[in-house]
C-alpha cells in the first residue's frame, strides 16, 4: 500500500479535525489555512473520505494533492514566500462552493433521477419595463 | 469510468466526479506519483529535461519547452481517459495548467480522441452553479446508460 | 557575503525541467530564491495596470508578482524574470514586466529565455553580475580612477590590459589570448612597460572577461570580476556618461552583452554567445576571406552596400559560404565586406537588443567597435547616433583598473 494525502474543503468552519480525531483515524492531519490535509495509508484515508462525506454531506468537498503535507519543496517556509501556484486557483474555487452546495442539496432532494436544464420566463413586469425602456411611443 | 477534468487540478472537478462515482484523471495524482518516488532529481514537481522530451510525442520541437514539458504530465491523462468533463472559463490555473497554449492543445487533444466531453462555464450565481452540477450528474448518468 | 534575495518571476521554468539549474545558479552566489506574495483578487488588477492583458494564467501571476514587488511587499534585491524560448505570449510578458520593474524601482533585473538545455552554467555569468550589482552598491559608485591601479580583460580571443594613474589611461597591452596566464602575463607587462611602471608599484588590480578565475587563482588580483558590470564602469567612464540612462553594445570576439544601465550601473543585459555568427569570429573569417586584415575591414564595408549581396543565413558556415559565393560570382569586395557586418549587426539588433530598452547615449565598445562599417550598420539598425570612446577595445581593463580604486590599501 501506498501513501497518499486529500485535501477537505469546507467554505465555512466544521468541526472536520476533532471528528476525524473522535474516530481515530490512522492518519496525519493538518490543518492549513485553506483547508484539512490527510496523509496515510490509501485504505484509511479513503474510510475518512467516506465518513467525512457521510457527516458533512455537501459542506466538505475533497481532493487528491500531490505533495505530502508540509513537503519542502512546495512549503510556502521553505521555498521562498508566496503562495503555492495551486492556492490561486483553490481560493478562486472556494468562493463558488457555497452555490455547489446548494445545488448538490436540491438535487439530492428532488426524487427525479435526472432533472433536466429548464430556463427561467422573464417575469411580465419585467418584460413590461424592457419594453417602455427600449421601443420609443 | 475514468474521467478527464480540466482543469486536472479542480477541487470542484475531482470532488463532483467522485461524488457521482467515477474516477477523476486529475492531475495532483500524476504530480504525486512523480514527487514521492525514490529520487527528486528535478524539484519541485520533477519534470526533468527527459520530460521536455516525451512531449515530442505530442507537439514539435518548436513548440516552447513549458508546453512540451506540461504535455508529458497531462496529455497521458486525456489518453487514458473514457470521457472529459472542461470547463472553459478557467482563468485562475496556475503552474500545470499556467499556460493557455497548453490548456488549448490539451481540449483539442479531448476533442481528437474522440471521446464524450462536455463544456461548462464555472459558475457565479446559484441557478449557473445548479445547471452546472446538474449537466455533470447527466452527463455521467449518459455514460453509465450507454455503457450499461 | 550577504545572502541577496532574488525575486523569480517565472514562467514555464518547473516544467521545463531547469528549474533546478536555476535554483543551482542563483545558490552559487551566496543568493536564494524568494517568490512575491500575490493575492488572488490582485492578479486583475495587476495585469490592468501593466496594461498587458495575456490568456497564460501564469504570466498574469508575474505580472502580480512584479506589481508586489515594486510595491515593496517583497523583500527582493534583485529580479531574475524568465520564461520559454519560442513563447511569444512570454517575451511580450517578460519584456514588459522588466520595463514596469525597471521604471518604478531600483532593483536590478535579468531577463531570459530557457529552453529544457539550459544549464545552471549558462547562468553564471548573468547571475554573478545580477548579485554583484544588488551586493557591491558602494564599490559601483565609483567614478574615479585614484592612485596607480591595473585591469586585465581576458577575453576569448584577445587579452587586454591597462595601467591608471589619477583618472588617466597611462598604459595599455594588447595581446592574442592562447594561454590564459601567459596572455595576461604578457599584455599586462605591455601596459606596464609602455607606463614605465614596476608591477610591484601598482596599488590595486583588477581582473575580468572569459578568463578571470583562472587569473584570480594565479596572479591573484584583488579583485575578480564578470564583464557586465566591470565593462557597464569602464565604458561610463570611457564615454564620460556617468549620469542617467545609457545603452552599452558589447561585442566581442566570441560573446556580446547588450546593457542598460543607469548612472553606469548595470540594470538590465542580455548576453550572447550560443552563435557565433554574432561575434568578432564571423568578421574575422570574413576578413580573411576578403583577404583584408580585420582592421581593414570596416573601412571596406563602409565603402560597400550589403543590398547587393545575397546573404541566406547567419551562420558562420552557410552564411560565411554565402559570401564566397558571391565573391566568386563577382560581387565587389566592398558590398560583400558591408553584406558581413550587416550579418553579424543584424543578428545582434534581432536576438538581443530585443531585451533591453535602447536609451540614448549608445555606447559601442569592445574589440568589434574598431570596425567601423559595423558600427555605421548598427546605426542604420538602431536609427541613433552610435558614441564609440577612444579605446573602446579596452573596456573591460579600463573598468577593472577603475574599480580597482575601491580596493587600494
Amino acid at each position: 500500500m501506498s501513501k497518499i494525502t486529500k485535501i477537505i474543503v469546507s467554505p465555512y468552519y466544521l468541526p472536520i479535525i476533532p471528528k476525524l480525531y473522535e474516530k481515530g483515524f490512522d492518519l496525519i492531519i493538518k490543518e492549513t489555512c485553506y483547508g484539512v490535509m490527510i496523509s496515510g495509508e490509501e485504505k484509511d484515508v479513503k474510510d475518512a473520505v467516506d465518513f467525512l462525506r457521510k457527516e458533512f454531506k455537501n459542506s466538505v468537498f475533497i481532493k487528491d494533492r500531490g505533495f505530502p503535507p508540509g513537503e519542502k519543496v512546495r512549503c510556502r517556509a521553505d521555498r521562498g514566500g508566496g503562495g503555492r501556484p495551486g492556492f490561486h486557483q483553490l481560493e478562486y474555487e472556494i468562493s463558488m462552493l457555497p452555490n455547489i452546495e446548494k445545488a448538490l442539496n436540491e438535487i439530492y432532494k428532488s426524487d427525479k433521477k435526472t432533472i433536466k436544464k429548464k430556463k427561467k420566463r422573464i417575469g411580465i413586469d419585467k418584460l413590461q419595463s424592457i419594453i417602455k425602456e427600449n421601443v420609443p411611443l | 469510468m475514468k474521467i478527464f477534468i480540466f482543469p486536472p487540478t479542480s477541487l470542484i472537478l475531482s470532488d463532483l466526479v467522485e461524488r457521482f462515482g467515477h474516477d477523476p484523471l486529475a492531475m495532483m495524482k500524476v504530480v504525486r506519483e512523480r514527487v514521492t518516488g525514490p529520487s527528486l532529481d528535478s524539484p519541485p514537481i520533477n519534470v526533468t529535461p527527459n520530460d521536455v522530451k516525451d512531449g515530442l510525442k505530442y507537439v514539435a520541437v518548436e513548440v516552447p519547452s513549458g508546453v512540451r514539458g506540461r504535455l508529458a504530465l497531462m496529455a497521458p491523462l486525456v489518453e487514458k481517459a473514457d470521457a472529459a468533463i472542461m470547463v472553459k472559463n478557467a482563468d485562475y490555473t496556475f503552474g500545470c495548467v499556467g499556460c493557455a497554449r497548453t490548456n488549448e492543445y490539451l481540449r483539442y487533444f479531448v476533442k481528437r480522441r474522440r471521446i464524450p466531453y462536455i463544456e461548462l462555464e464555472y459558475p457565479y450565481t446559484e441557478e449557473e452553479a445548479k445547471e452546472f452540477v446538474i449537466s455533470i450528474k447527466n452527463f455521467l448518468s449518459n455514460l453509465e446508460n450507454k455503457n450499461g | 557575503m550577504d545572502e541577496i534575495k532574488i525575486a523569480l518571476l517565472s514562467c514555464g521554468a518547473e516544467y521545463s525541467g531547469v528549474y533546478p539549474e536555476i535554483e543551482k545558479a542563483i545558490n552559487k552566489f551566496n543568493a536564494k530564491i524568494i517568490h512575491p506574495f500575490v493575492e488572488t483578487s490582485d492578479i486583475d488588477d495587476a495585469v490592468e495596470e501593466i496594461g498587458m492583458d495575456v490568456a497564460s494564467p501564469d504570466l498574469r501571476l508575474m505580472a502580480a508578482k512584479a506589481k508586489s514587488l515594486v510595491e515593496k511587499n517583497a523583500d527582493a534585491d534583485a529580479v531574475f524574470i524568465c520564461t520559454c524560448f519560442r513563447c511569444a505570449e512570454g517575451a511580450l510578458m517578460r519584456n514588459e514586466v522588466r520595463r514596469y520593474i525597471a521604471e518604478r524601482s531600483n532593483i536590478p533585473i535579468i531577463s531570459y529565455s530557457f529552453t529544457e538545455r539550459t544549464t545552471a552554467a549558462t547562468l553564471y555569468t548573468r547571475m554573478e553580475a545580477l548579485t554583484t550589482t544588488a551586493r557591491r552598491k558602494a564599490l559601483l559608485a565609483i567614478k574615479k580612477q585614484e592612485g596607480l591601479t591595473a585591469g586585465i580583460d581576458s577575453g576569448s580571443t584577445t587579452t587586454k590590459a591597462v595601467v591608471m594613474q589619477d583618472n588617466e589611461i597611462i598604459g595599455h597591452g594588447w595581446v592574442p589570448t592562447t594561454q590564459v596566464i601567459e596572455s595576461a602575463s604578457k599584455a599586462f607587462s605591455l601596459a606596464l612597460e609602455e607606463a614605465g611602471i614596476k608591477q610591484n608599484e601598482i596599488e590595486a588590480f583588477g581582473a575580468t572577461g572569459y578568463g578571470r578565475l583562472l587569473i584570480g587563482e594565479n596572479m591573484h588580483p584583488n579583485f575578480v570580476q564578470e564583464e557586465i558590470t566591470v565593462n557597464s564602469k569602464g565604458a561610463a567612464f570611457l564615454a564620460d556618461k556617468q549620469e542617467g540612462m545609457a545603452t552599452v553594445i558589447d561585442i566581442g570576439g566570441m560573446d556580446n552583452k547588450a546593457i542598460s544601465m543607469m548612472n553606469g550601473i548595470p540594470g538590465s543585459f542580455t548576453m550572447g554567445g550560443i552563435c557565433a555568427g554574432a561575434s568578432g569570429r564571423f568578421l574575422e573569417i570574413a576578413s580573411r576571406r576578403l583577404g583584408v586584415s580585420i582592421e581593414e575591414l570596416g573601412p571596406l564595408a563602409l565603402k560597400g552596400d550589403y543590398r547587393n549581396v545575397e546573404m541566406n543565413s547567419y551562420c558562420i558556415v552557410f552564411g560565411i559560404q554565402s559570401l564566397v559565393n558571391m565573391l566568386s560570382q563577382g560581387a565587389e569586395p566592398a558590398d560583400v565586406a558591408s553584406a558581413a557586418c550587416h550579418s553579424v549587426s543584424e543578428q545582434i539588433f534581432e536576438q538581443q537588443l530585443q531585451e533591453i530598452d535602447i536609451k540614448e547615449p549608445v555606447i559601442m565598445v569592445g574589440g568589434c567597435s574598431l570596425i567601423s562599417g559595423l558600427v555605421k550598420i548598427m546605426e542604420d539598425l538602431l536609427r541613433v547616433k552610435i558614441i564609440v570612446p577612444k579605446d573602446s577595445q579596452y573596456i573591460g581593463a579600463v573598468g577593472a583598473s577603475l574599480l580597482a580604486s575601491g580596493f587600494r590599501r
